[in-house]
């Protein structure tokens, strides 16, 4: 085998107004194993949405109707995310290209490609979107643990996080040592985090407090 | 020597485009056909439409630099005053054959007075034939009486200027189309390579002429082709006028 076999799964949706060019990728990312739809036009893939799973979208910059340039543009505004995008041109102006890494495309490759960069430029945007995934589930699962704590424990955990000691914490809010001490037990555990580090890290990506400037 | 002129960046950029689509799916296709191959149970149906497909693809690249070869037959124009009455009429007979093979009645319509232009009288029957071929295919859905094919040719009216204007009632141009029927390699026919137009353009262009797309009267389109007339009133060039 010259090429490796696929190391992750997924689908990749290939949008090109040349019947011969869509036909022949989707053959290709098929014999690797991967899931493929392919469309006609940009309207067509808005349509149908992108598959469930990790996927990617190989786009051809000029298309009849809506043209590819402007498909990306508009996709942030996506409901399911941010899908990473490979542009195709067979013009090849810079200006284009400039345009589409502007507008959020994570590789461009000139027609004619050689199947190896396609190949590779595919598996890395799988690749990508599959740790986009998985960092959206572990902050909906923080999300969720914050979710469970009390307003007590939300307040003790503001000032641990700041860098109060128990006893600072306690004068703060007006209560005993002994207690917050409770509070901020019951929070670390409920944040299944096992240092201050580590709950610092969540609170800022859950945004309850300020990133570190 | 002037190398740039030699190809405009706008024929570049189409070449790169049309032998860029068919080269890409033949490396697609071949990488996929050899990949099928390679699976622990090779799939041969699969493999086998790829290759196919690098067979389409390839000859689709072959037409296009035949397309090209055709453009560079044209060559540099040889002007000398042309008779455009006497010119058209001969293009009208070589055209003939064809057109009666595609089931088109053609009509012709010439002025009166003699019309010269400074041009080249080969390229300038190339444009009408070309023209009329094109309005030929345009009707090759109609039934027989009603594929009618006009040509008509004369000074315009202010004198300055020689008209040839061909009309067909075919299905006419898709206003989407209208921005590309000039373009090199642009074509709407399954068989077409995309030159025909694209000629005629560069020959007009050539001739210090232009070359004007409308819908045709009934349905169809119709196409002018105007040309500075040598010896009119008011020669809008101001090239010296040349006796014929």
């Amino acid at each position: 085998m010259h090429h490796p076999a696929p190391d992750c799964a997924g689908t990749v949706h290939v949008v090109d107004d040349d019947e011969t060019i869509r036909g022949t990728l989707a053959s290709l990312f098929r014999s690797m194993g991967l899931q493929v739809r392919d469309f006609a036009s940009a309207e067509g893939f808005l349509e149908a949405g992108r598959a469930a799973g990790p996927s990617c979208l190989v786009l051809d910059v000029r298309l009849r109707g809506e043209s590819g340039l402007s498909l990306l543009q508009s996709l942030p505004a996506q409901p399911d995310g941010p899908i990473p995008v490979v542009m195709m041109t067979g013009h090849g102006d810079v200006s284009m290209t400039v345009r589409a890494m502007k507008a959020g495309a994570r590789d461009f490759l000139e027609k004619p490609f050689r199947d190896q960069d396609m190949i590779d430029a595919v598996m890395d945007a799988l690749r990508a979107d599959e740790r986009r995934r998985a960092a959206d589930r572990l902050l909906e699962e923080q999300r969720a643990c914050w979710a469970t704590l009390t307003p007590r424990e939300k307040e003790v955990l503001g000032h641990v996080a700041a860098g109060r000691l128990n006893k600072q914490i306690a004068g703060e809010i007006g209560t005993s040592e002994i207690t917050v001490k409770i509070h901020r037990g019951q929070g670390m555990r409920k944040m299944r985090s096992r240092s201050v580090a580590e709950l610092v890290l969540k609170m800022q990506a859950l945004g309850v407090i300020a990133p570190t400037a | 020597m002037r190398h740039a002129s030699l190809l405009p960046s706008a024929l570049v950029a189409s070449i790169v485009h049309e032998i860029g689509q068919p080269l890409s799916a033949v490396e697609t296709a071949a990488s996929a056909a050899v990949r099928w191959l390679q699976r622990p149970h090779p799939d041969l149906d699969e493999a086998l439409a790829m290759l196919a497909q690098t067979a389409l693809s390839a000859r689709r690249a072959r037409r296009i630099i035949q397309g090209l070869r055709a453009m560079a037959r044209q060559g540099e124009p040889e002007f000398s005053p042309v008779d455009v009455d006497d010119a058209l009429r001969e293009a009208v007979t070589l055209a003939g054959a064809g057109l009666a093979e595609q089931g088109a009645h053609l009509e012709v319509r010439a002025s009166a007075p003699p019309c010269f232009v400074h041009g080249d009288r080969v390229q300038i029957q190339q444009v009408a034939i070309n023209l009329l071929t094109n309005g030929a295919e345009a009707m090759g859905h109609l039934p027989g009486d009603a594929r009618r094919l006009g040509i008509a040719w004369g000074a315009s009216a202010c004198g300055r200027s020689v008209e040839v204007v061909v009309e067909d009632r075919g299905t006419g141009i898709a206003p989407e189309n209208a921005a590309h029927v000039l373009e090199p390699f642009f074509t709407t026919k399954s068989s077409g390579m995309g030159m025909g137009l694209a000629i005629c353009r560069s020959i007009v262009d050539a001739h210090g002429g232009s070359l004007a797309f409308q819908p045709g009267a009934t349905a169809g389109t119709r196409v002018t082709v105007r040309l500075p007339r040598l010896g009119g009133p008011l020669c809008a060039s101001g090239r010296p006028q040349q006796g014929a």
